[in-house]
């Protein structure tokens, strides 16, 4: 999994790209707990190159969503792709997440 | 019943992407869609996750993965390890309706087999373990 980050004015994108498995998604915790302690509240996570995610990626999704919103910040999914919207879908997370079609889309709802 | 695949390895997270890739390749050989080959890597990696990180608590074993074509055409992934006895087919679902701070993080994995499966079979047999997990709606033959 290749992860990049850029600044869209007070928010964190995050293009995932690969798979975000059991030996990737601790690779993303990491990741996440650095930009947490840069001071990052507000993310995007673009998983428009994201090809596969099992719930140990959910996990990892799931836990820095909670963070975040602790923290008084939010977490943001967009463009998902068929096979990772289903398994997204089918985990109950449409209704505690906030989820686009797009990152323009959800750029907008972030500002 | 069609043999396709089997490997035994080591139940050890650097052996997980030879797991997935082997039912994958299985997978991908009977012309399913994407999206198809997809559920089949998940419900194996979640399997396969599952024993390596809970199976074999003081030692060191081994898991075995055997995919086969049923007589109806379904993919059918058949996962087997010699570690304590664990009955997946008895654990509750998760409760996927609280809000966001108090939704459980565990048992997501369990869910999504259940959702991508028609039928789940768990026997234990001479000390071993073994699922059956008879994938649905396969679109080969």
């Amino acid at each position: 999994m290749e992860i990049t980050t850029k600044q869209e004015s007070s928010v964190l994108v995050i293009a995932l790209k690969g798979r975000m498995d059991a030996v990737t998604a601790p690779f993303f915790d990491k990741a996440f707990a650095g930009w947490v302690s840069s001071g990052s509240k507000d993310m995007l996570i673009n998983l428009g190159s994201l090809d596969y995610i099992s719930s140990a990626g959910l996990r990892s999704i799931l836990s820095a969503a909670k963070q975040l919103k602790i923290a008084g910040g939010s977490l943001h999914l967009a463009a998902l792709k068929d096979a990772v919207k289903e398994v997204v879908t089918l985990s109950g997370f449409y209704t505690i997440l906030q989820i686009s079609e797009t990152e323009e889309e959800a750029l907008q709802k972030l500002r | 019943v069609k043999f396709l695949a089997a490997v035994t390895l080591a139940a050890d997270m650097q052996n997980l992407k030879t797991f997935v890739a082997t039912a994958a390749d299985a997978a991908s050989s009977l012309n399913l869609s994407p999206n198809e080959v997809s559920r089949v890597e998940l419900v194996t990696e979640e399997v396969i996750t599952n024993i390596i990180r809970y199976a074999y608590p003081d030692a060191k074993g081994n898991a075995a993965l055997c995919c086969l074509l049923d007589d109806t055409g379904r993919f059918v992934i058949e996962v087997s390890d010699s570690g304590i006895a664990f009955n997946m087919t008895s654990v509750p679902e998760p409760d996927l309706a609280s809000d966001l701070i108090y939704r459980c993080i565990g048992r997501l994995g369990l869910h999504l087999i259940r959702k991508f499966t028609d039928d789940i079979k768990y026997r234990r047999q001479d000390n071993t373990n073994i699922l059956t997990l008879t994938m649905s709606k396969v679109a080969a033959l």
